[in-house]
């Protein structure tokens, strides 16, 4: 082993009294992510709320965007109630729900069978729900399923599952809000694209950025464009 | 020579411990940006007597419905009152600190001590209600669009929104430090009539750390408490105007057989120690009983930017 390492990966021995001493076993890894400790949650569907996603390199796509509603008590009317198994105190979105859906918004089911790929778009099977928790290192941490943590060094990076991401959002598209934007909503969204790059346009002569903005946006606005050309 | 009395070898270096403790701390890096104080939330008071939630009523009065006109000897209809409500439901909040009395003893940095440890959970309290606050940003309506960095367009059409929806100020943008340096880097490249005025240090001092400036009337916080949105592909930055989210924070009396006691900010936080004589031990308690609202969701805007 290097000199230069740390003492705490210097090899360990344990005494065995009057028979010498032995090699420790190596102690276990236990990797503990350095992420904060996070809510459970739910994702919120909103016939209202769409937008134009880029599912694959240079193909887009009209999707629903999603709220989430963590159970951090106090916030959004999550009340704070004691968990009757664990004894702790913990939120609970009942009310928060209600105050959402009557708002018109449509609670994901949390019971989902979700499909989930690797960072290269590989099948890696199927897993019910689509939140998840792991141990982080001041306590529990509830992620989407579709953000799979991993540890380098002494950081935390996150592997992200766009493919598996798009088929949720597809689902959600067709099984809780009818298919498709309705069409105003359509014609909304794409109004706005629309509006942000005629205003990055008429600035993208002199600000590079403005012209890169402008041009993300015209490449989103092609998500309309091929619609209606499907339709003929 | 010799025997000379040096640090660095002989009987100098001796009577140094290695490595020795620097009296005194610094602040390990952390967000610290509170926006309790900010105008353009709503404090909603510190009592909730009878139950353990409260609705707040929005009304349409003073303008917002315009009179008929009638004919001579006519009677005018009733105009049904325009309502809302909202809910707050606040939660208890508590952080602890336990230290032994030998602890205290040998203590080189001066902040193990049940004073200076009720201090900071003033400020965990500050931090535990700016992270609610931006929970309830990331639910308004959205402008921007997922994928594409925060952007002064993004800025353009966010303050846009809340003026053609007639929202009236003090406007307050709260964003990712990523996004706020994305804006910044967009910014410096547009020509334009608005000037960038950033936070002199003594509206730092005045505001808070995450104070960063004001642009075109709006004050511009960055928090790293903003939250995640589109399965963490963008952060939900969030601007908005007076009424649009509000706080509740109750009152607390201080707890009997307490030696110390902490009440800050008129009482809504409450700090104690208790004693565990047969182990030493001394722990500090916070306690912080809190919720934050959406009261009125069209005075703000969730304002896309690209993680």
């Amino acid at each position: 082993m290097p000199a230069d390492l740390p003492p705490q990966y210097a090899p360990q021995s344990a005494s065995l009294g009057s028979l010498g001493a032995a090699p420790s076993a190596p102690p276990q890894a236990v990797r503990v992510f350095r992420i904060a400790p996070s809510p459970d949650f739910s994702l919120m569907a909103s016939p209202l709320a769409w937008d134009v996603f880029e599912v694959e390199p240079g193909v887009f796509e009209v999707l629903p965007t999603l709220q989430t509603l963590r159970y951090t008590p106090g916030q959004k009317g999550v009340a704070q109630v004691k968990d009757p198994h664990t004894g702790h105190w913990v939120g609970n979105p009942g009310r928060a729900l209600a105050n959402l859906q009557q708002r018109g918004l449509i609670e994901v089911p949390r019971s989902w069978m979700v499909d989930l790929f690797n960072a290269d778009g590989d099948p890696i099977g199927q897993r019910q729900g689509y939140t998840h928790k792991i141990q982080g290192h001041q306590g529990a941490v509830h992620l989407d399923v579709f953000t799979r943590p991993y540890a380098l060094g002494d950081q935390t990076f996150f592997e992200r599952d766009r493919k598996g991401w798009f088929i949720f959002l597809r689902r959600v598209r067709d099984e809780l809000l009818g298919g498709a934007p309705d069409p105003n909503v359509a014609r909304s969204l794409q109004l706005k694209l629309e509006n942000m790059a005629r205003v990055a346009g008429e600035k993208a002569h002199r600000s590079p950025s403005a012209s890169r903005v402008c041009d993300q946006i015209k490449e989103k606005l092609g998500a309309f464009e091929s619609k209606k050309k499907g339709k003929k | 020579m010799a025997s000379e009395i040096l640090v660095g070898s002989g009987n100098g270096a001796d009577l140094l411990a290695s490595p020795i403790v620097r009296r005194g701390l610094l602040l390990k890096l952390g967000d610290r940006a509170s926006l309790r104080n900010h105008p353009a939330l709503v404090n909603l008071g510190g009592d909730l007597i009878g139950a353990t939630s409260e609705k707040l009523n929005v009304l349409g009065l003073d303008g917002t419905d315009l009179m008929s006109s009638v004919s001579e000897a006519s009677a005018v209809s009733n105009t049904a009152l325009t309502e809302a409500q909202a809910t707050v439901t606040p939660a208890m909040y508590r952080l602890q600190y336990e230290l032994s009395d030998q602890a205290r003893i040998h203590d080189p940095t001066g902040a193990l001590n049940p004073a200076r440890l009720g201090l900071s959970m003033v400020g965990s309290a500050m931090m535990t209600l700016t992270n609610l606050i931006a929970n309830e940003g990331d639910g308004f309506t959205a402008t921007g669009t997922t994928g594409v960095a925060f952007s002064h367009d993004t800025w353009i059409a966010t303050k846009a929104a809340l003026i053609q929806a007639l929202v009236p100020g003090p406007y307050l943008a709260v964003l990712k430090p990523k996004s706020f340096t994305d804006w910044t880097t967009d910014l410096e490249s547009r020509g334009g009539l608005t000037q960038w005025r950033p936070a002199s240090a003594e509206m730092q001092v005045l505001r808070g750390g995450g104070y960063q400036g004001e642009y075109d009337g709006v004050e511009v916080f960055t928090s790293n408490q903003v939250q995640g949105m589109n399965s963490n592909a963008d952060w939900g930055n969030f601007m908005f105007g007076r009424g649009a989210i509000g706080y509740k924070e109750l009152a607390q009396g201080p707890a009997p057989r307490s030696q110390l006691v902490i009440l800050d900010l008129n009482g809504v936080i409450r700090i104690a120690e208790s004693r565990t004589e047969s182990e030493g031990e001394t722990a500090i308690v916070g306690h912080y009983y809190v919720g934050t609202v959406v009261i009125e969701a069209g005075r703000g805007r969730t304002a896309l930017g690209a993680q």
